[in-house]
């Protein structure tokens, strides 16, 4: 019993892990600016795909990685001049649907390229089971944790190091002072968007690398970094981050207790139980205003 | 028997205290005005009174009914009505609808009127609308009763909310700043709209008021308010010559 | 919505003729008494019949979001629970169409109010994000029940609306029976609207605090306005499931509450005629041009995106405030950010205390 706790453990932080990088991207353009950004899932989808035709294409794996993060935040810009910086004065919901738009465009383009099939993603470099105890874990498993360990803190130093990093956090505070303190709110709300794609895509490529890629990925990644924001906190990066992991392990242990069929279902119950409850979340600090 | 009386209400939010052990009562018929520097905890005060808030200590009486933490439909429907110190007005319904909806705690028709149409539902809708239509009149406004409120004139908008507020039929009126940001004339003509409220409609009123002409011509009986609490109150003529009066008011920070 | 007579009789019976709205009514009446003969094939009957069944489910979403200002992206759930327990009613357990009918749209009902308890106590973005929650939810539950539902199988063989020994299989009677069901809706949507309880609506969702101080109780109408439109949802539901013969889950989706939520836009949230004009388009567009199904979601994506910019009030929402005073459009009025007021309806009660404890966060 005891190796099967701890086995759905490492799944749940293997899995929690992507979904905490997916997050922290979702989170820049939710946790900034209050709006829920509903093209997150889509973008780092199509930047995904992309990643794979160039791999597929003989692109140098470093290179093909970094292109389709980039290609992700372009998208990102895409959507924030599109859905976004127009409809700015209303708040969230024009945007949000809005962004809704914007993810439709891009999954029917995907779909008209790569089709509607399931794709593996080509394998990176090789992976071996190993030996921990009783347990046996995928070397994948603790690369990826690996990964999405160290490109968060990249990108927690990027927020709080660098001058653009803390203009978010101001802006995201405030839009008027902010402006009056000489900040160029259009060019950090352009940063944020750009960023939450690029990081979402790299969290879609660990994704892919552990499941398979497919059109409809988009849409649940939305979801779930949705779901791990509202847990860990909004507008905290580290809640973010933390959120993932606990939705990951959360989910290995309802499907290994429960019942794996509704999983998902589970999952959301507990996630409104949270919403009414403790609407600020773990470390949350901004409560959206009650109607 | 006072029409409203507060005993010691008090309201924190997080460590600033905004209200502070405030005793404060009104008669029926009285018009008293409530003065003090700005932070001083006026609208607070009005904010506690209909339920928008909690006091955190402290009761609320009306008449011998115990109100204190109604929520504030319930303060409302009970004869309580306001006015607010920023417009809320229903911008995008007209004139005589947003009049209307201060008749909703009065209407009797039920769900089921509205969607069987029964004749009560009719008569009370004609009535409404009647009701509203006087009501516009009395403030001078029934020529634009079908533009859409956001449309009106500063002024306008101000007599509106008064309209939209006496149409709940209140025992007591508060009203909140109501002459901000107009000219010596619009403001005295609120003022006799005021005298004539109390007169005709015989209803209590409160009303803050930064304009001392105004307040001075119109109320009977003022408290001031300072950092929350009650410093002074009085006939207007005492008040004015308050010491701790005058001094709250020199040391506010423009 | 202030002229609450349009159609009265005045001092001069003759009078009525000149009315166009008179006449339009008169027309209109005799087309869609007519539409069975009119009608060319049986393909664009069945897609009339559609535009009939997704009435109510816009209404209901105009209700909820236009009306009442709460962004509900749950519709789907409900539209769902009326067509399966309709469904199930009449299989499994024998349940005759009409009462099977209204079962459906109570129990629809009966879940809006419960989803709406919650969803009272949480603010506007989470509302959003419970009622999508919720959707998920029921779509997982009838996906994986495989006894209650046969989850992706679905339910085949539903039988078609029976009442007494008439059994109503030709498009043509379901045609008017189901324009019988969804005019009775928009009747009720209608009267509901232009009364005190459509005025409350406004009220609360443009200024709820006011609304409040009038002695608008706001969570009872919040809760009978989530009843109301979830219990026509239900009705929808039923209607769909006894026409198509068959319910399956993926009919049932956040995809499909999203279209509602286009088609309340698409009309002009608050216009009631709009929702109409929004069914009609969003339903019929796509079976009409079958050749672009594969570009579906792309123009779908394109109209939201072009319909939020350039015309955020649809086809028929009023944009007569806007042009006066230079203020911005219904819905951007509508939907307007705290840190940018537009008039003087959008201060939050924080800004009357005074900034006391220094600058508020908007939690109360």
């Amino acid at each position: 019993m005891d190796e099967y706790v701890v086995k759905q453990l490492i799944n749940g932080l293997a899995i929690g892990s992507i979904y905490a990088l997916i997050a922290v991207g979702y989170n820049m353009v939710y946790g900034m600016l209050g709006l829920i950004n509903f093209a997150h899932g889509d973008i780092y989808m199509f930047g995904t795909f992309m990643a794979m035709s160039l791999l597929l294409s003989h692109v140098p794996i470093p290179i093909a990685i970094l292109l389709a993060c980039i290609i992700g935040g372009a998208i990102g810009l895409i959507v924030e001049r599109l859905a976004y910086r127009p409809v700015r004065s209303a708040a969230r919901v024009v945007p949000m649907l809005s962004a809704v738009g914007v993810a439709f465009i891009f999954r029917n383009i995907a779909q008209l390229i790569w089709g509607t099939s399931t794709m593996p993603f080509p394998e990176l470099f090789p992976t071996r089971m190993i030996q921990l105890g009783d347990v046996q874990i995928n070397s994948l498993q603790i690369i990826i944790l690996a990964l999405a360990l160290s490109l968060t803190g990249i990108f927690a130093l990027i927020m709080n190091k660098t001058k653009m990093g803390k203009a978010t956090h101001s802006v995201s505070q405030d839009i008027p002072t902010s402006r009056l303190m000489g900040i160029n709110v259009n060019r950090t709300i352009q940063f944020v968007y750009f960023a939450g794609g690029f990081f979402g895509v790299a969290g879609g490529i660990l994704f892919s690398m552990t499941y398979a890629s497919w059109i409809g990925m988009g849409f649940l990644g939305t979801m779930k970094a949705w779901i791990a924001c509202v847990i860990g906190g909004i507008g905290s990066l580290k809640g973010a981050f933390i959120g993932g992991l606990l939705l990951g392990i959360s989910e290995a242990l309802i499907s290994g207790f429960i019942s794996s069929a509704y999983r998902d279902a589970i999952a959301y119950g507990l996630v409104m139980i949270v919403l009414v409850a403790w609407p600020k979340g773990i470390f949350g600090h901004h409560v959206p205003e009650k109607v | 028997m006072d029409l409203i009386r507060s005993e010691k209400a008090t309201m924190d939010f997080g460590g600033v205290r905004a209200v502070d052990n405030v005793d404060f009562s009104v008669r029926h018929e009285q018009i008293v005005g409530i003065i003090g520097p700005n932070g001083s905890g006026k609208t607070t005060f009005f904010n506690i009174l209909t339920g928008i808030y909690r006091p955190t200590e402290g009761r609320f009486f009306l008449e011998d009914q115990d109100i204190t933490g109604w929520p504030s439909y319930r303060v409302a429907q009970a004869g309580i009505a306001r006015t607010f110190q920023n417009i809320r007005l229903f911008g995008n319904m007209s004139v005589v609808e947003n009049v209307m909806v201060g008749r909703h705690a009065r209407l009797k028709a039920t769900l089921i009127d509205v969607l069987f149409r029964t004749p009560s539902q009719k008569k009370d809708e004609n009535k409404a609308q009647k009701k509203a239509e006087d009501l516009l009149d009395f403030v001078g406004l029934l020529d634009k009763k079908e533009e859409y409120a956001a449309n009106l004139a500063y002024g306008e908008q101000r007599r509106l909310e008064l309209a939209r507020a006496i149409a709940t039929e209140p025992k007591l009126l508060l009203l909140d700043e109501p002459t901000a940001g107009m000219n010596p004339n619009e403001a005295h003509q609120i003022m006799e709209l005021i005298h004539t409220i109390r007169d005709t409609l015989k209803m209590s009123i409160v009303l803050i008021e930064h304009n001392m002409q105004v307040m001075m011509g119109t109320a009977e009986w003022i408290i001031a308010l300072d950092a929350g609490a009650k410093i002074a109150e009085g006939v207007p003529k005492d008040i004015q010559y308050n010491k701790k009066v005058i001094e709250a008011y020199l040391g506010e920070e423009e | 919505m202030a002229n609450l007579n349009k159609l009265k009789i005045s001092n001069d019976p003759k009078s009525i003729f000149k009315n166009w709205r008179f006449w339009l009514a008169i027309i209109g009446t005799a087309i869609m008494i007519s539409v069975p003969e009119i009608v060319p094939n049986d393909y664009i009957f069945r897609i009339i019949i559609s535009v009939i069944i997704d009435i109510p489910l816009a209404l209901s979403q105009n209700l909820i979001t236009g009306f009442t200002g709460m962004l509900s992206l749950g519709q789907a759930a409900f539209y769902g629970i009326g067509a399966y327990t309709s469904s199930l009613l009449m299989m499994r357990l024998g349940v005759p169409w009409p009462l099977a009918l209204l079962l459906s749209g109570l129990l629809a009902c009966i879940f809006g109010i419960l989803l709406s308890f919650p969803c009272l106590r949480v603010g506007s973005d989470y509302l959003t994000l419970m009622t999508i929650g919720f959707g998920q939810i029921f779509y997982i539950v009838v996906l994986n029940w495989m006894d209650l539902t046969r989850g992706p199988m679905g339910l085949p063989g539903v039988p078609p609306p029976q009442i007494g020994s008439i059994v109503f299989k030709s498009p043509s009677s379901i045609y008017f029976l189901y324009l019988s069901i969804t005019g009775l809706c928009y009747l009720f949507t209608h009267r509901l609207t232009h009364s005190h309880v459509g005025r409350a609506l406004i009220a609360i969702r443009d200024n709820e605090t006011a609304a409040s101080a009038m002695g608008i109780n706001t969570a009872y109408y919040k809760v009978m306005i989530f009843a109301f439109g979830s219990f026509w949802a239900g009705i929808s539901g039923s209607m769909l499931a006894h026409f198509l013969n068959f319910v399956g889950p993926m009919t049932f989706t956040l995809n499909e509450s999203l279209l509602h939520m286009q088609m309340a836009i698409l009309g002009g949230l608050g216009s009631l005629p709009g929702s109409i004009l929004g069914a009609a388009i969003l339903v019929s567009l796509p079976q009409l041009f079958k050749p672009i199904y594969e570009y579906q979601l792309l123009l779908n994506g394109l109209l939201m995106v072009i319909l939020l910019i350039w015309r955020p009030q649809g086809i028929m929402g009023k944009s007569a405030v806007a042009k006066k005073v230079g203020q911005k459009s219904f819905l951007k009025q509508l939907f307007t950010r705290r840190d940018e007021p537009l008039g003087n309806t959008e201060a939050t009660i924080e800004d009357e205390s005074s900034n006391v404890g220094g600058k508020s966060n908007g939690s109360n």
